[in-house]
């Protein structure tokens, strides 16, 4: 009776407890397994077919033009070998082709202009300014802000500067500025008839414009902090300095190229 | 234990099937990727093919004579060549692309006048152009390329629409941000006529903070082509080959470059 008692009594080891517990576990997972095992069979097979298709794609990516490479460098390059090895032909061959050249050359420096020129750089806005391939100036400017303003869907205007070759097509000085209907809509007021005196601006555009034609401008601003900066409506601003440098190497017919 | 026995006599044929399932799978899809490398390396043979000896297709016999040249000449009538692709250019007023890779330069021009330069960081070529003989070259290269489209991770034009306020206090409220693209990875794809492509690239590197478009944009460009060239190969037909010039640049230059050229331009190359 006492070595029953005392057999009963015996404290269960924590490596038994484990050992139930882990049967249990087991027991669970392969019950788990066994109700669900079509869904894991099934989810396997899909991402050994994807993993598959996967390497497979990966493979094309990096062995064709691996492939393509190879078959480049190992191909026999057939060059035409019936010329001539004649040593003076050769020279003679050779004079020709840099009188050529020369000629080349000389033709592409004509097109270069002869007189001052403005060059604007839409996306860093900046501007260069020659004279006959000196570069005599070069600073900050601002250009158009690619703002589309939208009123309702019969009016829209889009505030960009465009690129190209353009010419001077006037100078002024103490520049009046006209203003038309998108600065009114724009600033949330009712636009006034064409000759108010509410569309009259004086002071605005700084002491000098060059006309580029179809109403963009090269013309100074009140605003010299945002120079540098694409936010006007088209136009091209300068500092008053660089304005009053423009005005005075460029003349009417001098090429601006705007890109 | 007879269950048993008829179970997994049942579940055997099962995976024999499956093996054999996977066994044709995966040996259709080697034969598939070495098919398309074999058809791939035969197209761009081909292509060199066709370039090397179209001299001695379309020229009669003197004009040839005119046309090849010693290889001592080379350097001079590949100057010739990238000059007279310029000229070509001169007279476009539409602005148009110079790309020097033999100084690592590229230049805008327009009617002639260049009016902007960049230095190119790093290039690099398919073998296609190291495989065309001289004359092949020489003639290729000596008039400029056409874009026929391109693809890009920014846009052309960063157009913000912005709808007219109502009053002065909400039109006193509007603030845009300019266009900075300080975050955005710049790649630009053209594709030129003769099939050939211009890839650039920022030469400065980017911290990624996840997954973006961006970083898939060339990878996407050649899966694209992929399965183009696997469209091509079903039709019988052979796929094409894209000689690529890779070349990278300051992103301040590459955003200039793209932002200035319009749809459809000319590019004169000079690689070697």
């Amino acid at each position: 009776m006492e070595e029953n008692q005392l057999t009963e009594n015996k404290p269960v080891s924590i490596w038994n407890k484990i050992l139930t517990l882990d049967k249990a576990m087991h027991e669970i997972v392969t019950r788990f397994f066994v109700r669900y095992k079509r869904i894991f069979f099934t989810s396997g097979i899909i991402l050994l077919v994807t993993g598959l298709f996967f390497l497979f794609m990966l493979s094309l990516i990096f062995i064709v033009p691996a492939a393509e490479n190879f078959s480049y460098k190992n191909m026999l390059n057939e060059r035409l070998t019936n010329y001539n090895t004649d040593s003076v032909l050769i020279k003679k061959q050779a004079k020709v082709l840099i009188k050529d050249i020369e000629s080349l050359h000389k033709k592409l420096d004509r097109k270069k202009p002869r007189s001052a020129y403005l060059i604007v750089n839409t996306s860093k806005n900046k501007f260069l300014l020659y004279n006959n391939s000196n570069l005599i100036g070069k600073g900050r400017c601002s250009t158009g802000s690619y703002i589309l303003l939208s009123n309702g869907e019969e009016q829209q205007w889009i505030f960009k500067t465009p690129k190209g070759v353009f010419t001077i097509k006037g100078k002024t000085t103490q520049p009046v500025w006209i203003k038309p209907d998108w600065a009114f809509v724009e600033e949330g007021l009712p636009i006034p008839p064409v000759a108010h005196s509410s569309r009259y601006e004086y002071g605005v555009l700084g002491d000098y414009a060059l006309s580029l034609g179809h109403g963009y401008l090269i013309h100074g601003t009140l605003y010299q902090r945002f120079l540098g900066l694409p936010v006007t409506h088209g136009c091209i601003r300068l500092n008053d300095d660089d304005l009053k440098l423009v005005y005075q190497r460029l003349n009417v017919g001098s090429k601006v190229f705007i890109y | 234990m007879e269950e048993i026995k008829q179970q997994s006599n049942v579940v055997r044929p099962k995976r024999k099937g499956l093996k054999w399932f996977l066994g044709t799978l995966f040996t259709f899809l080697l034969l598939l990727v070495l098919s398309y490398c074999y058809f791939s390396m035969l197209s761009a043979k081909r292509k060199i093919e066709i370039y090397n000896t179209k001299l001695d297709q379309v020229l009669v016999s003197a004009e040839k004579e005119q046309k090849t040249f010693h290889p001592a000449l080379f350097k001079l009538v590949n100057e010739k060549a990238f000059l007279s692709a310029q000229n070509s250019m001169m007279n476009s007023d539409s602005l148009n692309l110079i790309v020097d890779l033999m100084n690592s330069t590229l230049a805008l021009v327009i009617e002639g006048v260049p009016i902007h330069f960049s230095s190119i960081d790093t290039y690099e070529y398919s073998p296609f152009f190291t495989s065309l003989s001289n004359e092949a070259y020489v003639q290729l290269f000596s008039s400029p390329f056409y874009t026929e489209s391109y693809k890009s991770t920014i846009v052309k034009e960063p157009i913000t629409i912005k709808e007219a306020p109502k009053d002065t206090t909400e039109a006193a409220n509007f603030f845009e941000l300019p266009d900075t693209l300080t975050n955005e990875l710049v790649v630009v794809t053209m594709h030129l006529n003769h099939d050939f492509i211009l890839t650039f690239k920022q030469s400065e590197e980017i911290q990624y903070t996840g997954f973006t478009k961006d970083r898939f944009f060339l990878l996407g460009m050649r899966y694209s082509k992929i399965l183009d060239d696997l469209r091509q190969l079903s039709r019988l037909r052979l796929p094409k080959s894209y000689p690529e010039i890779m070349i990278s640049l300051p992103k301040d230059d590459l955003i200039t470059i793209f932002r200035a050229l319009p749809h459809t331009t000319q590019v004169s190359i000079r690689l070697r």
